[in-house]
């Protein structure tokens, strides 16, 4: 790796570094104020959310009060959690009583594993595709390829999950419906998510791929005598995905953030599913958490894309 | 799991490819067979059943998540609920009441062990119970001055007689755990019960695993392994029991179950629950303080329609307060709701409102206007509201429906803003109803029972009736208390409330608590 390349890597790390600090704070302090905007009685949230419908009434809304000490000044608590995020202590769920960490962990996890394996499985469906329709461009293949991305995309990923789940589980018996626990749980919530972020990239690989066959450079290493596939293999692939990272980059951080509907239809303790409990149940110190973890992930996820785009494209680093 | 996939595909293209041109595809293809049917017997051996169900698991806290334990079987409770819906013994084997009603004695079964290993004494029971006394539920109404240990008993005095306390001992916010369980603050760092199953794997919010125990007090268990998936969806769950091999899903919505009705790996199994949908209404509202307008916005709701058409289940129109499944409290003597919407108009006319242009009830120039609050919590909730909605508008009632959280009843309650709230209250969140009847009904309301709303004579009956439910005098308390509800709605009856669940037809046993405090797991078994 070129001197400048480390150079500019080890820029990118620490100007990402310093973003995530920011981000973090500035995430924690908005989304707590945030929650207390929210309508809605405070005790009475947070008491039902606890002990449910049954055994909640306003005599156990008092308690919670009490116990958490609701009446303390606004500011008084803002400056005990910013205090306690320093040590790296992010208290505890105030519905469960379970430590933010491990609550938030379990829940992010599985939607990262979720995001990561259908961003993973999209690709491979993706990029085979593009690259093909993109070497016939206005062929068959390429317009039937369009219509089955337009049909997929304009159908609601909640349908597809149903459809998938009437298929491999009801009919074929071949896999879970919904929950968690092995690898074949994955499959199905997987499955429906890459086919709809597939539907979308396929486009994004062929027109970029597109571009690539019809600039100067490409033709002018097919005039120097190489053959296409030649040509492809030194001037196509790095140039063909740089953009296409980037996108990656954007949908995964929108499935981590927002496929509340495919986490409650397989049953997936996800992330989304439990921040939208959280509001509910204004347990601000998950609301915080989540938010502040998503916060971190955004930026985790802007570096890695810089970076695997720096890897591709080192131009730019040895320009600065 | 991947051989299965391949063969299936191999045997969708194949048939467009001679066998015979191929020999070596032909082998490929029949090893790939036997791989995939090999998979699948061992997928078998290691058949666990699953319970769905919509409630999501919170907590270890026996007072937050703890009904899903007590459920499950991994823990249990002094006392229990026979099948008639009657107390029958757990952990204690006898309990009796001094003459005074104010000394009460449980003895507590020998040999019963947790999973921990320790044996269950006296001590761990009072320990178990000091901790759950100082936390929300139906241990904390009851006037306990101290619990001793004698012998093998446990022994409360109570500052004055309490006579559901038997029953406040089978609520699951009792459940007995191991000393060893809670840390020094009280709060509970595993789940170690004495039930028929262990915790294998407790991942809050959505999976539980159980294994049977084989050192259990009682019936042992036959199935080996047990998994919990709380599905919030009913679709899901539907879905879940079409595709599991042995299943119970749980609260099922009417539209699933009449087409799993249709599945012949399927049972549908129903029960009624103590729980019913109400009107909650404010006796101070200029309007509403007037019997005649609540018995008119009684008469305005057509219960059959609602329970029949929305519900799909007529038997679920309210009657009365109680369905007949509680029958100490199910007055026979009274005379059903009826639905007519044309005197519900005559009675508000006699209560003083003309009707105006647009039809609505008009009354000292002021339109009859209210808002309902409810939520969606429970799914058939928003529907019913709108249902009601539409009804009162015939008789000339004005009804705006608010969607929210359930919090903004007892909110509305306290802050006296509520008008009308529509809600699903648990007549028996312990064994007895006369514990919520005697909260919501007496004295000063309640934040899920009457508004602005007493009755000195019903108020007395109940008093009497939490001394003393046996006596010769408790049957006349009950009739009276049942007949002032009927005639005075402090709250309007709309919907009793039925439990659906969908059961494969290779589990037998399966059986459901009227109080759904026990899945009664160690009873079922896996048949061929």
């Amino acid at each position: 790796m070129k001197r400048q390349t480390v150079n500019t890597l080890l820029n990118i790390l620490a100007w990402r570094s310093i973003q995530a600090v920011f981000v973090a704070l500035f995430v924690g302090i908005v989304c707590f104020f945030a929650a207390q905007g929210l309508g809605g009685n405070m005790a009475y949230r947070i008491a039902g959310g606890r002990y449910g419908i049954d055994l909640m009434d306003s005599s156990t809304a008092e308690s919670v009060a009490r116990e958490l000490g609701l009446d303390r000044s606004l500011w008084v608590r803002l400056v005990e959690w910013l205090g306690d995020s320093l040590t790296f202590n992010f208290g505890n769920s105030l519905v469960s009583g379970s430590p933010v960490i491990e609550e938030v962990g379990h829940t992010l996890g599985h939607s990262l594993t979720l995001a990561g394996a259908s961003i993973v499985l999209s690709v491979f469906i993706a990029v085979p595709l593009g690259v093909l329709a993109a070497k016939h461009p206005n062929s068959w293949f390429d317009k039937t390829l369009l219509f089955c991305s337009v049909s997929l995309k304009s159908v609601p990923n909640f349908v597809i999950g149903i459809l998938l789940v009437m298929l491999f589980a009801v009919q074929m018996k071949l896999l879970p419906a919904a929950g968690h626990g092995d690898f074949s749980y994955l499959i199905l919530p997987t499955l429906t998510l890459a086919l709809g972020l597939a539907a979308v990239s396929v486009q994004v690989v062929r027109d970029s791929t597109l571009g690539v066959r019809n600039s100067t450079y490409f033709l002018f290493s097919r005039i120097k005598g190489l053959s296409d596939a030649q040509t492809f293999q030194r001037h196509g692939w790095r140039n063909l995905l740089v953009p296409v990272v980037a996108f990656l980059g954007i949908q995964f951080i929108t499935i981590v953030e927002g496929v509340v509907v495919i986490e409650t239809l397989f049953a997936w303790p996800g992330i989304g599913h439990s921040l939208v409990h959280a509001i509910f149940a204004r347990d601000i110190p998950i609301v915080q958490g989540a938010a502040v973890a998503m916060g971190l992930i955004f930026v985790a996820m802007n570096a890695l894309v810089d970076i695997a785009v720096l890897l591709l494209d080192p131009r730019e680093g040895g320009k600065s | 799991m991947l051989c299965y996939i391949i063969t299936l595909f191999l045997e969708i293209t194949f048939p467009f490819v001679d066998p015979r041109a191929n020999t070596s595809m032909k082998y490929l293809k029949k090893s790939l067979i036997i791989a995939a049917l090999a998979g699948a017997a061992l997928s078998l051996q290691a058949q666990t059943i699953t319970i769905t169900s919509p409630w999501e698991l919170k907590s270890k806290d026996p007072t937050v998540g703890g009904y899903a334990f007590t459920r499950m079987g991994i823990t249990e409770t002094l006392v229990s609920i026979n099948k008639a819906g009657g107390l029958k013994p757990q952990l204690a084997t006898d309990w009796s009441v001094s003459d005074d009603k104010k000394v009460w004695t449980f003895t507590l079964r020998n040999n019963v062990t947790f999973s921990d290993g320790e044996a269950l004494t006296a001590d761990a029971v009072i320990h178990a119970l000091e901790v759950a006394k100082e936390k929300p539920g139906p241990l904390k109404g009851v006037p306990i001055l101290s619990m001793q240990s004698k012998n093998n008993s446990v022994v409360f005095t109570l500052e004055k007689p309490y006579t559901l306390l038997p029953a406040a001992l089978g609520h699951h916010t009792t459940m007995i755990l191991s000393p060893k369980a809670y840390d020094k603050d009280g709060d509970v760092n595993q789940v170690v019960g004495t039930g028929p199953f262990n915790v294998k794997e407790f991942t809050p919010p959505q999976r539980l695993s159980i294994v049977k125990k084989d050192d259990y007090w009682g019936e042992k268990a036959s199935i080996d392994e047990i998994e919990y998936i709380a599905a919030s969806r009913s679709v899901t769950r539907a879905l879940m029991a079409e595709s599991k091999p042995s299943i119970i899903a749980y609260s099922l919505d009417a539209a699933s179950i009449s087409r799993l009705k249709h599945n012949p790996k399927l049972d549908v199994m129903s029960i009624m629950l103590p729980r019913v949908i109400t009107i909650k209404v404010n006796h101070k509202h200029p309007f509403m303080q007037d019997i005649n307008v609540r018995q008119a916005m009684s008469q305005a709701i057509n219960r059959n329609g609602i329970a029949a058409s929305l519900l799909r289940s007529p038997e679920i129109k309210t009657t009365q307060l109680l369905p007949p499944s509680l029958s100490q409290w199910h007055n026979t003597d009274l005379e059903p709701f009826q639905y007519n919407a044309d005197n519900a108009k005559a009675l508000l006319e006699k209560a003083g409102f003309t009707f105006n242009g647009e039809g609505y009830a008009e009354k000292d120039g002021k339109v009859f206007e209210i808002t309902m609050r409810t939520y969606s919590d429970r799914p058939e909730l928003p529907l019913i509201a709108n249902a009601i909605q539409d009804q009162f508008k015939k008789i000339g009632i004005k009804m705006d429906i608010s969607i929210g959280s359930y919090t903004e009843v007892p909110g509305g309650h306290q802050d006296g803003t509520l008008e009308v709230a529509l809600m699903s209250r648990n007549y028996a969140t312990v064994q007895s109803p006369l514990n919520n009847i005697a909260s919501d009904f007496g004295r000063g309301g309640a934040d899920w029972g009457a508004m602005n709303w007493e009755n000195e004579a019903v108020a007395k009956a109940l008093d009497a009736l939490k001394l003393d439910n046996t006596d010769d005098a408790a049957d006349a308390n009950r009739a009276l208390v049942t007949r002032a509800i009927q005639e005075e709605l402090p709250v309007i009856p709309v919907i009793w409330y039925k439990q659906s669940v969908v059961v494969s037809k290779n589990l037998k046993g399966v059986s459901l608590d009227p109080f759904d405090t026990t899945y009664r797991l160690n009873e079922i078994e896996l048949v061929k």
